[in-house]
């Protein structure tokens, strides 16, 4: 079921505005802002504590704010009828299903919650489990899985009643690579369903996988965008990557890289003797100009090609210009 | 409406696979009822044992009747282990646990009853239990009361068997009579067999006479002393008329004392005897009378343990949090596991009640159906009992030791161990917000009384059940869509 746009399509599926939420322990979230475009993956990342449990909280309306207003669907969530909440769906970061039943059990009980009868979830379970990999040990117990089994039972369990709206607390936690890479390429095709997913995460490279990226740290909403916009506003443009053929040349090659116009910045790079790493503006010249550029002054290239710096090492940018602000 | 009925098997499927992946726990709470109620209903005896006695008995008291009515009337209430002259070996016995009680006859004791001097038996017990020194004061005051009932009996009969001579007595007085009117008689002679006749007359007066009867020998009496005293004084003439009035009114009295002889000892010392008559029908063992409402408090703890358990568990699960997003109402959660719950603890229900029939043979004289419905009302407010304990129970260990306190509660105040109307009226209250008071009262009158229950225990139970479920309610919505951590 792709989320609803009864109302207006442009209309945000989530927003946010200047929201705060402060906890006693002083933990909360402060002066929150951001819209949440339908049929979208927003990744919320950052530290453990910085807030993104809470912001999903607010959006399911188990928190109230202390100032701002969110809008759900269109919804005050305070507001929410149970109509509404059969529109969305929930993974917990912590496991919430029953130890003591069975995979199939607990599956079950979840779809019947959002009212599947039995022959309507049947398919559904059949395929959700398939997805998350966990057929083979359908009768198994929950008590008897692996953590990351866990996960997947929960993630399969909050996928099964299709809801417009998926919100998933770090879903992929526990997790093994190959199947982080399944679950999200899922959450992809569900999103080209139509549905508006929200999904939290500690694995800061998952971050590319969203259409947009929520940078959260101690409570504030860091940065947001897609991820291309977010590296490119952390590290001030694009990076290029260029190896020479001769290592003795870098100083040179760096001068002359610099002095290109478009180029912001060009450094060698300490670690890699080779390499020499440009940062560039919208005017960036093109690969092939930076080669015959270099070439024009006899320094020849092995490889021009540009660097997508890890989201790990975006994200470390923008945490350590953010302390630099504060200080 | 179909989806309602779906989340309502969803939770009765998930309780259920639940409870049976917990075989201790089925075990616990079906065939542990059920073997509790056995052991009650085959080893309750319904009588306390009887209490062992050491009679110390001092040398100067003669072994005659008086000691064998002692050990007779003894052996009525108790066992008599040991009887000896030392006191100090009995009261031995008494504190290493070979007898419960010990008696001693005080010295001279024959003797001091012939004086008519009263008696004191000392009675000698080691107890700190308040019941058992009741109970041992009520049966040294019964033995008592035999030793008395004895020794008047003893005296009626010593009694009887001097009236049995009266007749030839009056008879011999006759004749003296007869010989006086007629001036032949020997005065001295005459003198004693008048003075024999007036003491047996006398010795008539102590039994149960008539006020009339009673007032004409006083009469007798007073005629023959002024007689005695006329002989004594050395007349040797009577009149005649006064004789025959004597004589004619002897020969009346006569009668009386033969009445007095006919009549059975036991209609003079204990006249009084008790008819019984129960409306209620023919009496029942106390493991008849009891077994219902053991069986009514384990069905009351079942459903106050399982319900204290469900929500807490919840909470530890962490799955509050995901119905919280879930498209269900806390109405619609809490009536999920009132029905699973109400189905499961139905059957173990059902089970103890042919248990009860079958086994212990409880008559079952009412109406099934009204049983039934009781029983399902009562199980709603025992599971609302552990709901709201639930709801205010941060963990299960306290929320089974709020269960407990129910279950300490319910032992005091819901009249099964003491009658509630033992307490002062504001403390009775307490037993009345049990569930288990009134199912108590209510099984008693099904299957007893073959009656309906009184509107009391029904308007109890389902206020109980009602007000516990809107508290559950109110408490529960404000927990569930406000997660705090």
């Amino acid at each position: 079921m792709p989320t609803p746009t009864s109302t207006d399509a442009a209309q945000p599926a989530v927003e946010f505005t200047d929201v705060t939420l402060a906890f006693d322990d002083g933990a909360g979230v402060f002066d929150v802002s951001f819209a949440i475009p339908k049929q979208s993956i927003t990744v919320m990342t950052g530290p453990s504590g910085c807030g993104k449990s809470t912001v999903l909280r607010l959006i399911l309306g188990l928190h109230e704010p202390d100032t701002g207003d969110v809008r759900v669907l269109g919804q005050y969530p305070a507001d929410f009828t149970l109509k509404d909440r059969g529109h969305i769906a929930y993974v917990p970061q912590e496991f919430a299903l029953y130890p003591r039943l069975t995979v199939l059990e607990n599956i079950r009980f979840a779809s019947s919650v959002y009212g599947l009868g039995p022959f309507r979830r049947k398919d559904r379970i059949t395929k959700a489990l398939e997805m998350v990999q966990l057929n083979d040990v359908r009768h198994r117990k929950a008590d008897d899985l692996s953590g990351g089994m866990r996960r997947r039972l929960q993630l399969a369990a909050a996928l099964i009643h299709d809801g417009g709206l998926l919100i998933a607390d770090e879903p992929t936690a526990g997790v093994d690579p190959i199947l982080r890479v399944r679950i999200w390429e899922h959450l992809q095709q569900l999103r080209d369903d139509g549905h508006t997913i929200i999904v939290t995460t500690q694995y800061i490279n998952e971050a590319e996988y969203g259409d947009r990226v929520f940078v959260m740290r101690a409570g504030y909403l860091l940065t947001a965008g897609s991820p291309e916009e977010i590296r490119k506003e952390a590290l001030g443009g694009e990076l290029i990557n260029i190896v020479l053929e001769d290592p003795s040349q870098t100083t040179q090659a760096t001068a002359v890289l610099e002095s290109l116009e478009g180029v912001h910045q060009a450094y060698p790079l300490p670690e890699k003797p080779a390499m020499v790493r440009i940062r560039v503006g919208d005017n960036a010249p093109s690969l092939v100009e930076i080669t015959e550029a270099c070439q024009a002054e006899g320094i020849e290239t092995q490889q021009v090609q540009p660097y997508v710096m890890p989201f790990e090492n975006v994200f470390q940018h923008i945490v350590r210009e953010e302390e630099e602000v504060h200080a | 409406m179909r989806e309602t009925l779906v989340r309502l098997m969803a939770f009765f499927s998930k309780e259920f696979n639940e409870i049976r992946r917990q075989p201790r726990l089925v075990l616990s709470l079906l065939l542990g009822p059920l073997v509790i109620l056995l052991l009650v209903g085959l080893g309750y005896q319904g009588q306390r044992p009887v209490p062992r006695v050491a009679l110390v008995v001092p040398p100067n008291v003669n072994e005659n009747s008086l000691v064998e009515q002692f050990v007779s009337t003894l052996e009525q209430s108790f066992t008599v282990v040991n009887v000896g002259e030392d006191p100090r070996v009995a009261r031995d016995m008494l504190v290493a646990g070979d007898v419960e009680l010990v008696q001693i006859i005080p010295a001279y004791a024959e003797e001091r009853l012939e004086e008519n001097a009263p008696l004191s038996i000392r009675f000698i017990y080691d107890e700190v239990n308040p019941q058992e020194v009741q109970y041992m004061q009520w049966t040294s005051g019964q033995e008592a009361k035999a030793l008395n009932d004895y020794i008047l009996i003893d005296s009626i009969e010593a009694m009887r068997a001097d009236l049995d001579t009266i007749a030839s007595d009056i008879d011999s007085a006759q004749q003296t009579l007869n010989a006086l009117e007629e001036g032949t008689a020997d005065l001295g002679e005459a003198q004693r067999d008048i003075q024999a006749a007036r003491s047996l007359l006398e010795l008539l007066t102590l039994t149960n006479l008539e006020e009339e009867e009673e007032q004409q020998i006083n009469e007798l009496i007073t005629q023959l002393r002024e007689l005695e005293t006329a002989l004594e004084e050395g007349q040797e003439t009577f009149e005649s008329g006064e004789i025959a009035a004597i004589r004619e009114r002897m020969s009346q009295v006569a009668g009386f004392a033969e009445d007095f002889n006919e009549t059975p000892t036991s209609n003079i010392v204990a006249p009084i005897t008790i008819e019984h008559q129960n409306l209620a029908g023919e009496s029942l063992s106390l493991v008849t009378f009891f077994a219902p409402a053991v069986a009514v408090f384990i069905l009351q703890h079942i459903a106050v343990t399982l319900g204290a358990l469900s929500l807490v568990r919840e909470r530890m699960h962490g799955t509050r949090e995901f119905y919280a997003a879930a498209p269900m109402s806390t109405l619609q959660v809490l009536v999920g596991k009132y029905t699973a719950y109400l189905l499961f603890t139905g059957v173990v229900a059902a089970g103890l009640a042919v248990l009860l029939v079958t086994v212990l043979n409880v008559p079952f004289g009412g109406n099934v159906l009204y049983f039934a419905a009781y029983i399902a009302l009562f199980l709603l407010a025992s599971l609302g009992i552990g709901f709201l304990i639930s709801t205010i129970s941060p963990t299960d260990i306290q929320a089974v030791q709020l269960s407990m306190l129910i279950l300490l509660l319910s032992v005091f105040f819901s009249g099964f161990v003491i009658p509630l109307n033992y307490y002062v009226p504001p403390i009775q209250y307490t037993g009345y917000i049990l569930p288990v008071t009134h199912a108590i009262e209510s099984t008693q009158s099904i299957l007893f009384r073959s009656e309906v229950p009184g509107l009391l225990p029904w308007a109890a139970t389902a206020a109980i059940a009602a007000a516990t479920l809107t508290i559950v309610v109110i408490i529960w919505q404000r927990q569930f869509r406000r997660v705090s951590w």
